[in-house]
């Protein structure tokens, strides 16, 4: 009896070990990944010129030694030995203090993205967050806030209009709070640049607690558990230039309020759902089942179909936290639903058909950026094979049916491109409407 | 005495088919006005979907919004229609407590069900699976539907339904709904459409 005992003990005691050390050895391969990438954006980031630096707000030192991971995005605070602030010299008395971190996106290429998120405070110990501002690569700001930046009507600086105000750059000694003036830089009114911009003076804020490394993350959509083709296709969505999209992905990823989780999985037959689970939490699935052949340029346009319903689920939530019906204000058909309920078809058509109202033009640019690297200008249309492929995926609703009545030529192009990406074959070949996948497999 | 007994069995089989089209007349009426043409076909699904999809789409989600201190359905029917006690009602009565399968196997829908005749039926199992096998062999395109039983809502004010819809060329047998019907000039009517909660 003893013997089985001890043979039990003995067996339990090496599986637990194994498990333990397979385990461990999952993390320190994890860590060695992630320490490696972090040197290798150190590296990129010293060894070329990135307009980044120039930022008026790029303060200190980035701090690699202290870098960490989340969510696939790396963030490196810049430290220096005192708060900065910023004020402005003439009318302000009440600076504002800043703290800056880099966002580093790795890229499906194995290049990075850089982002400076930069936090205003009014404390010098940043306990009350006022305001952020996240500019790209290109010094350009991209989120204020959280929104897309309104266009300020600014001229050149040396302009020297009444318009223009001096603003100043000071480090400030934490024990007297005496102030050093490091650079000044002027803001003027007129024009259209939207670079650097002075912080905004109000509205918004946290509520006392210092930073978290989440809070720090300007993406907050959750892609752990996305398969590394699909999450790559991700990264390269959420940096679209269309404005549509940018401010759907903004609006998702810029802050703690909504939750989307992305994840590979059994999303039936259909290439991918989603769902609004409890208020502003929706999961998408992209289904990794089937569609194994897919290009990634049909995965990307499944991608932003499903963000674009998740944007929906997240103005539907607004409404319903606020019942205020201004919130469908840009989007008539969701308001016929959610406020009128004149809408006669379900709430997925309704959104179909929407999307098909507003989005497809946008989709389809972004597919293009996705596709070709090189953005659509502001008011030109995508190609034809772009957008097909957006309306691809609202064959299934009513609103498509009425659109393109079947036995047209044109149902027949879009049916067969979305086909061709699906499949990642020729569809009717030696047709006048053969299409021929132009996206890269995923595998 | 021979004839008798015939005449007395087809007067029978007769009059069991005359019930299941009477109990199926919001199906009935629902395929009528599609207004599909007499050399129409159309395709079945065989297996009947579950009651229990009907009465959980009707319930659907209700979430808690802290901003207005209130419940608000999001998914599902929604309030006069929908109330607790004759959704309760309807679940006592239809619920399927055995069988939690989405679709029922050995409960098939049959010819005699029908109104519509050009009805081709084909197994849930043998329905080709889109983005798992690419290569179909369905020679023209027909439109595809998948049906539960009818469920009669409020003391037979409302007839309520499963339905997928589909063709053999989309081959989405995922999307599903239901329909809400009530009668108008003796025909049952679609006047309301509501979703699983599952956007795809």
């Amino acid at each position: 009896m003893n013997k089985i005992f001890y043979k039990i003990a003995f067996a339990s005691i090496l599986v637990s070990f194994l498990v333990n050390s397979c385990s461990t050895e999952d993390l320190k391969n994890e860590n060695y990944e992630n320490i490696a990438a972090i040197n290798k954006a150190e590296e990129y980031f010293n060894k070329n010129v990135i307009k980044l630096k120039d930022n008026i707000y790029f303060s200190g030192t980035p701090d690699w030694k202290n870098a960490s991971f989340k969510n696939d995005t790396i963030l490196v605070p810049l430290v220096s030995d005192n708060p900065v602030s910023v004020k402005d010299i003439n009318n302000w008395d009440k600076p504002l203090y800043f703290n800056s971190h880099l966002l580093i996106i790795k890229k499906y290429d194995n290049t990075f993205d850089y982002n400076l998120k930069v936090y205003f405070s009014s404390d010098v110990m940043s306990l009350n967050i006022n305001r952020y501002h996240l500019y790209d690569i290109e010094n350009r700001l991209t989120s204020d806030n959280g929104k897309k930046p309104i266009k300020s009507k600014k001229l050149t600086i040396t302009s020297k209009s009444n318009a223009c105000e001096l603003w100043g750059t000071y480090a400030v000694d934490r024990e007297t709070g005496e102030e050093r003036l490091l650079y000044t830089w002027w803001q003027c009114d007129g024009g259209t640049r939207t670079d650097e911009q002075a912080p905004p003076d109000g509205g918004g804020g946290g509520e006392g607690a210092p930073l978290s490394d989440a809070e720090l993350i300007e993406d907050y959509i959750n892609d752990t558990e996305l398969d590394p083709c699909p999450k790559a296709i991700l990264a390269q969505l959420k940096i679209a230039s269309n404005c549509d999209i940018a401010n759907i992905f903004t609006k998702l990823g810029a802050n703690t309020v909504y939750n989307v989780t992305i994840v590979s999985g059994n999303a039936g037959n259909a290439p991918a759902t989603t769902i609004p689970e409890s208020p502003n939490n929706y999961k998408v699935i992209l289904n990794n089942e089937r569609y194994t052949s897919s290009t990634q340029l049909y995965k990307a346009s499944n991608l932003l179909h499903e963000i674009t319903h998740a944007f929906f689920m997240s103005l539907v939530d607004d409404y319903n936290s606020s019942e205020n019906p201004a919130v469908f204000n840009e989007f008539p058909i969701l308001f016929q639903k959610y406020v009128d309920t004149k809408y006669p078809g379900g709430k997925a058509d309704a959104q179909h058909e929407e999307m098909a109202n507003t989005y497809v033009e946008s989709i389809g640019a972004a597919l293009q950026e996705f596709q070709t690297g090189v953005s659509v200008s502001s008011g030109e249309k995508p190609d034809q094979i772009y957008t097909d492929l957006a309306w691809g995926g609202l064959s299934a609703a009513p609103i498509y049916g009425k659109k393109f009545p079947e036995g047209t030529a044109e149902r027949l192009r879009i049916e067969n491109r979305l086909a061709s990406e699906q499949t990642g074959y020729t569809i009717g070949a030696g047709t006048p409407q053969q299409q021929t996948p132009i996206g890269k497999p995923c595998n | 005495m021979k004839k008798v007994l015939c005449l007395f069995i087809i007067s029978q089989l007769l009059f069991s088919c005359s019930v299941n089209k009477d109990l199926n007349a919001p199906i009935n009426d629902y395929i009528s006005s599609l207004n599909l043409k007499d050399s129409d076909k159309i395709m079945i699904i065989q297996e009947k979907i579950n009651n229990n999809v009907t009465i959980d789409i009707f319930k659907g989600k209700t979430f808690y919004y802290s901003g207005i201190n209130k419940y608000v359905k999001v998914e599902g029917v929604d309030k006069p229609l929908y109330d607790e006690k004759n959704w309760e009602k309807m679940k006592s009565k239809y619920e399927n407590k055995h069988i939690k399968d989405h679709w029922i196997k050995g409960d098939y829908w049959t010819l005699k069900d029908f109104k519509f005749p050009n009805i081709i039926f084909i197994k849930q199992e043998k329905f080709p699976n889109p983005g798992k096998y690419e290569k179909f062999d369905f020679q023209e395109n027909y439109k595809v539907f998948s049906f539960s039983d009818v469920i009669y809502y409020k003391h037979n004010k409302y007839a309520v339904f499963t339905i997928k819809s589909t063709t053999t060329d989309y081959k989405d047998t995922d999307t599903t709904s239901i329909l809400i019907l009530t009668k108008i000039k003796g025909k049952w009517t679609v006047f309301g459409e509501v979703g699983d909660g599952i956007y795809r």
